[in-house]
């Protein structure tokens, strides 16, 4: 067990270090960065209060874009390996599959953690930092479960992209799918869900007075998007571009509402929390039985 | 057997005092959903401790998946097997850490240097940081690539490829070698440079070697015993000398000779007339013979008798690439 552990270290730390080398990883990081930063720092200017108004612009980027790098950290994680027969060698050596597929799970979600970070950082401290606001206790915990939802939601496409690259025959028809995943259940989700309310109900979903079939379907179908559950409990409204930002109806505002306590926000969103972390555990698992049972 | 773990200090973990370092009994392994495939068929094998033991066979011939099972790979559908005195299902970490294993084709981490990629397999030991990279130094200059410890392993050439992948097999000084085609895709220097290196470690460290190769030349070179498997079954195992008796007693002997003081022809009836001899034909003033067994002693007195003297007797030599296709013939 010690050695099954300290093997387990010795692999994710690996993973950590080639995510963070990565030249790709690090191109997307900073522009992902960037673009976050950019947009805070308009926002810090013009006195922007996130305890006050939300934080919905910044929380649409980091819901459409950070998937990319969730996907990044995973999509050749297993297959890569296989192909240049790397996994072949490192299976002689003492470690078991379960070993090497954990590894890879705790390096990859380490590298989230630092991603998380960066854009916290880039965000919210460049907000507080441009606006001067005071941060208690409160404003402290809510950062933090900002921080770990954002850290549930990105867990989720990296468990997606390497569940795919365990199964996947090379890193290209990996990548594609991850790709694709990406386009439609997050990046136009909002525009097929839109589409396809009005299609199946009949109605226009822009035509206000007569459109409630359409929006009660289009609510519907956004729970399939691991998407709308963060940004629910973020800013209190489903987004996802090309659709109507769809209210949750809830009491708080998301989690940056400080009209209401943490409790309201828990009661309001537990589900949500459930779901962002559930589907990411279970594809880890998922990823887990399916490398085992793989020949290499 | 893959998510099996056991308490122990790998680095503390030393070889069983058995006699053979390699062994098996009955060891098999069936494939397909109907268990129709027998890759390896009731094998029976006992290397020695300190042997350069050879694997040879054609391809599917079972030699791979025999590796696999040796060091824990692949689980046998029956009988068992014991590398280093720990058995091959039961302690299979153990295997592990006792032995050394140069798969083909053999991948590193394409992205580190050959310094990286060797202090990352050394991690998986737990050996100490200053021992580690004390080896790490001496092993990239026992396989002579010194010069290329700071390089990255994705821009080796085939050959350096090669004595890297000794070299990660070699990062916890294994008491047995396992290497798979281990000069496959290099050019004859870098071969014998691999071959000599080989030689080298079981010499100087009493390594014990299990060498699969396609490579009969390679071998017969370094190779004590020689182990030939077609179809799953072992067909033979020996020296090469034995070999040739399994071949004799199967094929029989040819013999040329040439003679003093008769006629060919005359010195040809008197050897035809040996108990044995079952064929003979006369080519460019030598005379081929074919017998059932060895008759050196016996054809040089039916020309003696005959008024003749031999003046060169020699069998024709048979090489491993002739004993292994005699060997495999027809099965």
């Amino acid at each position: 067990m010690k050695a099954d552990l300290r093997n387990i270290g010795v692999i994710a730390q690996k993973e950590f270090a080639d995510h963070l080398y990565s030249p790709s990883f690090r191109m997307l990081l900073g522009i992902f960065t960037l673009i976050i930063l950019s947009m805070s720092v308009e926002c810090g200017k013009n006195g922007f209060n996130i305890f006050e108004f939300g934080f919905l612009d910044i929380a649409q980027v980091i819901t459409l874009f950070l998937p990319v790098l969730g996907l990044s950290l995973g999509f050749d994680s297993v297959i890569r390996e296989k192909n240049s027969k790397s996994l072949n060698t490192l299976l002689t050596h003492p470690v078991f599959r379960d070993n090497i597929i954990s590894g890879k799970i705790i390096g990859g979600l380490g590298a989230l953690i630092f991603v998380v970070f960066i854009s916290v950082i880039a965000s919210i401290g460049t907000l507080l930092i441009l606006t001067g606001i005071d941060v208690g206790f409160s404003e402290l915990n809510r950062i933090l479960i900002f921080s770990l939802l954002t850290f549930l939601y990105l867990s989720g496409f990296f468990a997606f992209s390497l569940l795919i690259s365990v199964i996947s025959k090379s890193s290209e028809s990996s990548f594609i799918s991850g790709l694709v995943v990406w386009i439609n259940l997050v990046l136009i989700f909002g525009a097929i869900v839109t589409a396809a309310s009005s299609i199946i109900t009949g109605e226009l979903i822009v035509d206000l007075d007569n459109n409630e079939e359409a929006m009660t379907m289009s609510e519907d179908l956004q729970k399939l998007s691991l998407a709308s559950y963060y940004a629910e409990a973020v800013t209190g409204v489903r987004v996802s571009y090309g659709s109507f930002g769809i209210s949750s109806g809830k009491d708080t505002s998301g989690i940056f509402d400080t009209r209401f306590g943490l409790g309201t926000w828990f009661a309001d969103y537990w589900s949500n929390l459930v779901i962002l972390t559930g589907i990411p555990s279970l594809m880890f698992i998922v990823s887990y039985v399916a490398f085992l049972r793989r020949d290499i | 057997m893959e998510s099996m773990s056991i308490e122990l200090e790998q680095n503390e973990i030393v070889p069983k005092t058995d006699e053979f370092a390699i062994e098996t009994i009955n060891l098999s392994k069936v494939f397909g959903k109907e268990n129709q495939i027998r890759a390896v068929d009731n094998l029976n094998l006992q290397i020695r401790k300190g042997e350069v033991f050879g694997f040879v066979g054609p391809n599917g011939a079972g030699k791979t998946t025999t590796m696999k099972m040796l060091i824990g790979l692949l689980e046998p559908s029956e009988g068992s097997g014991k590398v280093a005195g720990f058995d091959i299902v039961r302690e299979v970490i153990n295997i592990r850490v006792t032995t050394g294993v140069l798969p083909e084709p053999a991948g590193f981490y394409d992205n580190l240097t050959a310094r990286q990629n060797l202090r990352f397999y050394a991690k998986l030991y737990d050996i100490k940081p200053d021992v580690r990279e004390k080896r790490i130094v001496n092993l990239l200059e026992t396989v002579d690539l010194t010069r290329a410890i700071d390089q990255k392993t994705g821009g080796f050439s085939t050959g350096m490829r090669k004595r890297f992948g000794l070299a990660q097999a070699l990062i916890n000084e294994p008491s047995v070698l396992f290497l798979d085609e281990p000069t496959s895709g290099i050019d004859p220097l870098g071969a014998q440079m691999m071959r000599d290196l080989i030689k080298d470690l079981n010499r100087s460290k009493g390594v014990t070697v299990f060498l699969s190769s396609h490579s009969m030349e390679e071998v017969e070179d370094i190779c004590d015993r020689i182990a030939i498997i077609a179809r799953g079954k072992l067909l033979a195992v020996g020296s090469v000398e034995d070999l040739r008796d399994i071949v004799r007693a199967k094929e029989g002997v040819h013999y040329l000779l040439e003679f003093q003081d008769i006629p060919i022809s005359e010195a040809a009836e008197a050897v035809n007339n040996v108990e044995g001899v079952q064929a003979l034909e006369i080519q460019n003033g030598t005379l081929h013979v074919h017998a059932k067994m060895k008759l050196r002693p016996e054809i040089a007195k039916a020309v003696k008798t005959a008024g003749g003297t031999v003046s060169m007797f020699e069998e024709e030599e048979m090489n491993l690439q002739k004993l292994f296709l005699k060997i495999i013939e027809g099965v």
